[in-house]
């Protein structure tokens, strides 16, 4: 048991030295809502949008949000940041005549656009190159192509491939390969 | 660990919670979503969220030198046998052998027969006790269904008790709710090709289940000398389901397998395991129960003489309960029983002086985990472990883990661990044939060597410190040194001088004997790197030092060290490149060094993987992969058995993976 000598002096230094301050590491824990930001976040680079919708060089890349708790997570998320030189943006109250300016639409659990119900409004847009995305278990069963559940603790991915194969929209084999795939004909996410 | 030092909380079957499994206090910092943004998609897709408090917990680095595939990683890695997939792995030694044979270890000791590395299966050992080691080519696993594998350089004993010395691996398989639907994956090449199908489905109102089948052939290697002794073709087919179902307040998982693995007029296997584990958690506390049983036949084993047959049955049912905290307190204790009834018959005059036998094994153990300032915590482990070879065995472990105010963690560790002898080093009684030689006075020679009851078990005294930190938000890097302090190493032992049998045909014939006669020490360091220039772009680099000393212990000047000295290599080094070209094309490389085996003249190579990817649809991946692309075929390793076959050359092989999913 000669270790424990070795060990004592070595607690007695780190014990002294670790009283340094600053932020405990260990109280950094994170919000679901947090986590479903940093997905819709990085969906950016795991999807790909025809070249006809990425327009101007200058224009902005829109994330339109129809959640009052994500669109400012998701505000902050993408302060600053721009991919291939277009500023990501979060859109909140987009008109139902613009939407197709949305190369990302978030539509929380009691969002409407233009008086449609959502399920009328996935199918209003299910050939245009705008990834929907919600948190909603049967929202991939509406038409919808993304919805993030939590699932055993964690937030996962669930793919309507038949939605987003409707559009020109190519998600990545990475987002594939970590997603649950549905159907059209059994898209109901467990 | 070059990773963000963010991990999945408390997983039942995972090695981590035990080592590393902290609870995580509210949230303070602002900048949670930042973190966040750094992290890849699957470290996304692996951050627990705790269902109470909508918050998901950050699990901190641990005090020891962890590293884990993901299941991204490992579908990037192209590999088709879990040893090739653990080449990925900064810090191991993965050497092949033959189309069946690998030799993997850390730190040093690498062998055909590596016994000290314990390997583990959701839980189930599959590190065989016959002779201490894993038959990899028996652990044919599925890749497509691997959740992820914890790796875990030095000491484990404290946890998972003997035998896990040099390393732990655990390989998780997926939860049955993550394999839902079809999947039908395939390989095809001149070398190898294989076919796995897997159907997932609802099993009843709370559970998911999969089932699934697996046939592969690797095809023969050649010789160095001409290039026809070939290695014999390896087949093999296996079958299985795991079930998974939310029980309210617990949870219950069933799996089981039935295989066969087959090497034509050199080894054959089969087996079948059930497996399984219920857990519930209540509150801050948490009970874990886990059950197997676990047939493995030794059907041929060419190495022990033709008609030699083995068959090990092991029941092992262990308990383990995660107390709430108390105070500074973090508590887990668990117990284990493990029965192991093992029949061998060996062709003579060759055998097992106990040819049937039931070994029993008692385990109990209890770790804390004090949280002595803000910042400092210390981990106090043992595990005490009453075996039929050795009696009563000691594990303890002291781990102390301190946070910087920069962010980075430095640690350190002592811990002890042990190796049990295996029933042919207790047992066994092998005849040899050592060829005339000058050495043999031109005379042939017999070499006998016997196993003994009397052995010791393998002791280590390990000392490791760590630092690793996230230097820049693309940035991490992962350094670890360790000594490792050996004692009673088990060696054969010759027996006196050769005596000469004058009839029928003048000939020696010398006596060997089972001991614990080397000792000696480890020392190295580990460094690896981890950075993600974009998003689409992963590189890591590692390399390993080790120095590996060992001399006979005090009066028994005859042992030569030599030859475990030169079965590692002194320097590793590894880079990864995991680039996405387009939306759906990937490209990578895996490019290792490893410098030479003296032991068996291996000169010093640098050889590299490649695969391109290319998802064609929404539901098919295909990929074209490339192994051992730099240099000529090689030999990467040698044998140690008197009589066997000589390593095979490895070659440069190139195959096709498509995976479809319906």
């Amino acid at each position: 048991m000669g270790f424990r000598l070795w060990l004592a002096p070595l607690i007695a230094v780190l014990a002294v030295l670790a009283h340094a301050a600053g932020p405990d590491p260990d109280a950094t824990t994170f919000a679901e809502n947090d986590v479903k930001a940093a997905f819709i976040y990085n969906f950016v680079h795991f999807v790909r949008w025809p070249d006809t919708t990425t327009h101007k060089p200058g224009d902005p890349f829109r994330y339109c949000v129809l959640d009052d708790t994500l669109a400012p997570l998701l505000a902050k998320a993408l302060a600053g940041e721009s991919v291939d030189g277009h500023a990501l943006i979060v859109m909140r109250q987009p008109e139902l005549r613009n939407v197709h300016e949305c190369q990302i639409l978030y539509l929380g659990e009691q969002a409407t656009l233009g008086g449609l119900s959502q399920t009328e409004l996935l199918r209003r847009i299910a050939s245009q190159p705008i990834l929907t995305v919600s948190d909603q278990s049967n929202f991939t069963a509406r038409g919808g192509m993304i919805a993030l559940i939590r699932k055993r603790g964690r937030i996962h991915p669930v793919i309507n491939t038949d939605a987003t194969d409707r559009t020109e929209l190519r998600v990545s084999a990475k987002l594939l390969n970590l997603a649950t795939l549905v159907r059209d004909s059994k898209g109901a996410a467990q | 660990m070059p990773k963000p030092l963010l991990r999945p909380a408390c997983c039942i079957g995972g090695l981590l919670p035990l080592v590393l499994c902290l609870a995580a206090t509210p949230a303070s910092a602002a900048d949670n979503l930042s973190t966040l943004k750094q992290m890849s998609l699957d470290e996304l897709a692996d951050l627990r969220v705790s269902i109470a408090t909508h918050r998901t917990e950050r699990l901190e680095d641990t005090a020891a030198a962890v590293f884990v595939l993901t299941a991204e990683d490992i579908r990037r890695a192209g590999a088709t046998t879990l040893p090739e997939l653990l080449r990925t792995v900064p810090g191991l030694n993965v050497a092949r052998i033959s189309a069946t044979e690998w030799a993997v270890s850390a730190r040093g000791f690498n062998n055909q027969f590596a016994n000290k590395l314990l390997v583990m299966v959701d839980g189930r050992s599959v590190y065989t006790p016959f002779f201490s080691g894993v038959l990899w080519d028996e652990l044919n696993i599925v890749m497509q269904d691997i959740e992820r594998i914890e790796v875990v350089r030095g000491p484990g004993g404290s946890t998972w008790g003997a035998n896990a010395v040099n390393g732990v691996i655990n390989i998780l398989t997926r939860h049955a709710e993550d394999t839902q639907g079809s999947q039908v994956s395939v390989v095809a090449g001149p070398l190898q090709s294989e076919l796995v199908a897997r159907n997932g489905f609802k099993a009843g109102e709370a559970g998911f289940a999969r089932v699934w089948a697996k046939a592969h052939q690797q095809d023969r290697l050649h010789m160095p000398a001409d290039g026809d002794t070939a290695d014999t073709r390896w087949r093999g087919g296996r079958a299985g389901f795991r079930g998974d179902w939310d029980l309210g307040s617990s949870t219950l998982m069933l799996e089981g397998e039935t295989f066969r693995e087959m090497k034509p007029d050199e080894r054959e296997y089969s087996g079948a395991h059930l497996l399984g584990q219920w857990a519930r958690t209540a509150g801050d506390s948490r009970d874990e129960l886990r059950g197997y049983f676990n047939r493995f036949t030794l059907d041929r084993w060419a190495v022990m003489g033709n008609g030699a047959k083995a068959q090990l049955d092991t029941f092992d049912l262990s308990y383990r309960h995660l107390f709430a905290e108390w105070g500074m307190h973090s508590l887990i204790a668990g117990a284990g029983y493990r029965s192991v009834n093992s029949e061998a018959q060996m062709v003579p005059p060759s055998a097992v002086t106990r040819a049937n036998r039931t070994d029993q094994l008692l385990s109990a153990f209890a770790e804390d985990t004090l949280s002595l300032a803000e910042r400092l915590k210390l981990t106090l482990g043992v595990k005490v472990e009453d075996n039929d070879y050795t009696g009563i065995e000691w594990q303890p472990s002291a781990r102390l883990r301190w946070t910087l105010g920069t962010g980075g963690t430095l640690w350190a560790s002592v811990a002890r661990a042990v190796r049990t002898p295996s029933i042919i080093e207790d047992s066994a009684r092998f005849i040899s044939f050592v060829a005339p030689s000058r050495l043999t006075g031109g005379l042939p020679m017999s070499v006998t060597s016997n196993g003994s009851a009397q052995l010791n078990a393998e002791k280590l005294t390990a000392y490791e410190m760590g630092y690793r930190i996230q230097l820049t938000p693309k940035l991490s890097v992962d350094a670890t040194v360790f000594l490792n302090d050996y004692d009673r190493l088990v060696t054969v032992d010759m027996i006196g001088r050769p005596n000469l049998v004058p009839t029928p045909t003048p000939s020696l014939s010398w006596n060997a004997v089972t001991g614990n006669q080397l000792q000696g020490q480890a020392h190295g360091f580990e460094l690896a790197a981890d950075y993600r220039p974009a998003e689409t772009w992963r590189l890591q680099a590692s390399y390993a030092y080790l120095d590996l000393n060992l001399k006979a212990r005090p009066g028994n000047s005859e042992i030569s060290p030599l030859r475990a000295e030169g079965e590692s290599p002194r320097h590793q080094a590894s880079l990864i490149s995991r680039h996405d070209l387009r939306h759906d094309l990937e490209l990578d490389l895996q490019a290792r060094y490893v410098s030479a085996l003296t032991t068996y003249t291996i000169p010093d190579y640098l050889t590299a993987d490649l695969r391109l990817g290319w998802r064609a649809t929404s539901r098919l991946d295909l990929a074209l992969n490339g192994r051992n692309l730099i240099g000529p075929a090689r030999k990467e390793f040698g044998t140690n058995i008197v009589n066997a076959s000589d390593a095979y050359l490895i070659p440069r092989e190139y195959y096709l993976t498509a995976n479809l999913r319906f």
